[in-house]
């Protein structure tokens, strides 16, 4: 870094040393990612229309006095938001910022940039990670304050029961947002034909929905990347005897083999990058046994 | 900063696209600080930037620039460290305003420290007549600024070596005249490869001519040597002289022609652009009356 120079004026250069403590490529352009995909249209646009109706939907499941801003109501706004539809518009939002430079021809003079295609990729997926998965974070965190401790559903014929929420449920939320942030990444660099962003968002709707519409006591469901959630799922058999804690490993290990496998599209340094999802692949698998029911 | 008395070596570089051989053995080394590629379209002129750009790479051959062989992966680090590569037709990302694009450019370019990333951004723009411009959404841009833009982008920092496609395209005569303004004060002691078809703009800012044509050299020299070939081969005429290689109408209504002149024509000082065009050996056109 001792070539890049501090400008003070339009005709004078100085040589300009890095300081101690200086952020690093990687944290700096994550947080401009994250900036990119919260303010990203398709994050704006259905946040709003969701907000909308689950605000609508709210108020007329909310009657019986309470209204739309009883916690009750509040809390399964929130919790609904965070996990029925910002994994998929995080999806969406992260294959928009991962094509856009190909899209818009800026690739051309990107690519002979010091910063290569890799480290701009592990970026967007640090930018998930400050970004939507932190304001999912966020939102399940007001989801659980404002359900508090057993608090019962807003409606009598509600069958499902808000709250209490362990951290345990709480980092499932932000852990399935980067999940399907970093899924968006890598179904833009396996795929990169116009209409993978259609074809991910069906394939990842349609195989979760595959997973998770048997019974609740089957083992398919703890393979979904989705919340194991007792009063999200609305049975107490079907967390019962699984191991929340091992599923949200589960997830977190399909991040990590998600961001080896977007690594692995750069031709560079593939050994480092093989041996680091060969690492994540047996975590994924781990964790995927560790977390079944099997003693149900 | 000072760069190597030969910033760019190329031996033997061939590349292919499918059938098409874009590049057949291109050879040369570089002594100039600023060197114009010529040559008329499919010569291979962008092939050949995007090699030295860091951007493809040759299917046989080699290429140094500033000493480091891209080929190799640290040395290709370093060499975009230290270069300013600008494209043919540069895209821009949707919704990015022109200090937003140029900002995301510069932390692909390693300014991490915000405050000297900003003040660097805005120099370049200012360097390129665009400070008023700078919050303006890009897509709302003209199509001149848009090329500003870009080039503002491949100015930020220390660049010992622009690589530069037909930077001018799309400029007005005014911009070109602030285009080569730029380039001269920038130049300095950097090396500077651009590719265009303005023989006037090679004239102007090039102390070094590479011609290609056809995938491979056919001249490298300075300017004066390219249009010295046609020396004594240029002359007016009232009439179009059909035995001329080239012939035009000019303003006054005479006729230029460019080639082997008839016994007892006036002969008359050629430019780089007769040189260029007797080169490549353009045949006769016709000229409307």
């Amino acid at each position: 870094m001792t070539t890049e120079v501090l400008v003070v004026d339009s005709h004078r250069w100085l040589p300009w040393q890095p300081t101690r403590g200086e952020p690093g490529v990687l944290g700096v352009l994550a947080v401009r990612e994250a900036r990119r995909i919260l303010t990203s249209p398709a994050i704006l646009l259905m946040a709003g229309v969701v907000v909308l109706i689950l605000g609508l939907d709210s108020a007329t499941l909310g009657d019986n006095g309470r209204g739309l801003f009883h916690r009750a109501a509040l809390a399964e706004m929130l919790a609904t938001v965070g996990i029925l539809y910002f994994g998929p518009i995080t999806f969406v939002a992260t294959h928009l910022a991962a094509t856009s430079a190909a899209r818009s021809g800026s690739n051309r003079l990107l690519v002979a940039a010091p910063v290569g295609q890799r480290r701009r990729d592990l970026a967007l997926c640090l930018g998930v990670l400050v970004g939507p998965a932190a304001l999912a974070l966020a939102l399940a965190m007001a989801a659980a304050a404002a359900a508090g401790a057993g608090h019962q559903a807003p409606s009598a014929n509600w069958t499902w029961i808000v709250g209490p929420w362990t951290w345990i449920d709480v980092l499932q939320v932000p852990a399935i947002v980067l999940g399907a942030g970093i899924l968006g990444v890598v179904v833009a660099r396996w795929l990169p034909y116009p209409g993978s962003l259609l074809f991910g968002f069906v394939g990842m709707i349609l195989g979760t929905i595959a997973l998770l519409s048997t019974s609740p006591t089957a083992l398919r469901p703890w393979f979904a990347p989705w919340v194991s959630i007792q009063w999200w799922s609305g049975d107490a058999a079907w967390t019962a005897h699984g191991s929340q804690a091992w599923h949200l490993a589960y997830l977190l290990g399909l991040s990590g083999f998600g961001v080896c496998a977007i690594a692995l599209r750069q031709a560079e340094s593939r050994r480092r990058w093989i041996a680091l999802g060969g690492i994540a692949l047996t975590a994924v698998l781990s964790t995927g046994w560790l977390q079944l029911p099997l003693g149900a | 900063m000072t760069t190597s008395p030969s910033a760019l070596v190329a031996d033997g570089l061939t590349k292919s696209f499918a059938r098409h051989r874009a590049l057949r053995g291109v050879t040369f080394t570089s002594k100039g600080n600023t060197v114009g590629l010529l040559g008329p379209n499919g010569a291979g002129k962008t092939t050949l930037l995007r090699i030295i750009g860091t951007v493809l790479a040759p299917d046989g051959g080699s290429v140094r620039a500033l000493g480091r062989d891209p080929a190799n992966a640290d040395d290709r680090l370093e060499l975009r460290r230290r270069l300013g590569y600008l494209p043919q037709e540069p895209g821009f990302q949707r919704g990015f305003s022109a200090f937003e694009f140029v900002d995301y450019v510069a932390i692909l370019k390693e300014w991490t420290q915000r405050r000297a990333r900003h003040d660097e951004v805005r120099r370049v723009l200012a360097l390129v007549d665009l400070s008023a411009e700078s919050g303006r959404k890009i897509r709302r841009l003209s199509g001149g600024m848009r090329r500003r833009v870009a080039l503002a982008a491949v100015l930020l920092g220390d660049r010992a070596l622009l690589v530069l496609d037909e930077p001018t395209v799309g400029l007005d005569p005014e911009q070109r005249l602030r285009f080569r303004d730029i380039l001269s004060r920038v130049g300095g002691d950097r090396t500077v490869l651009l590719s265009t078809h303005q023989t006037e703009d090679v004239a102007a800012m090039c102390d070094e001519v590479v011609v290609l044509h056809e995938g491979a050299v056919r001249f490298q020299g300075p300017p004066a040597s390219l249009a010295a070939l046609a020396e004594g081969r240029v002359w007016f005429a009232d009439e179009r002289d059909p035995a001329a290689q080239l012939s035009w109408r000019a303003g006054d209504g005479r006729h230029r022609h460019v080639g082997d002149p008839p016994a007892g024509a006036t002969t008359e000082a050629p430019t780089l652009e007769d040189g260029y065009l007797l080169l490549l050996g353009a045949p006769a056109q016709a000229v409307p009356a």
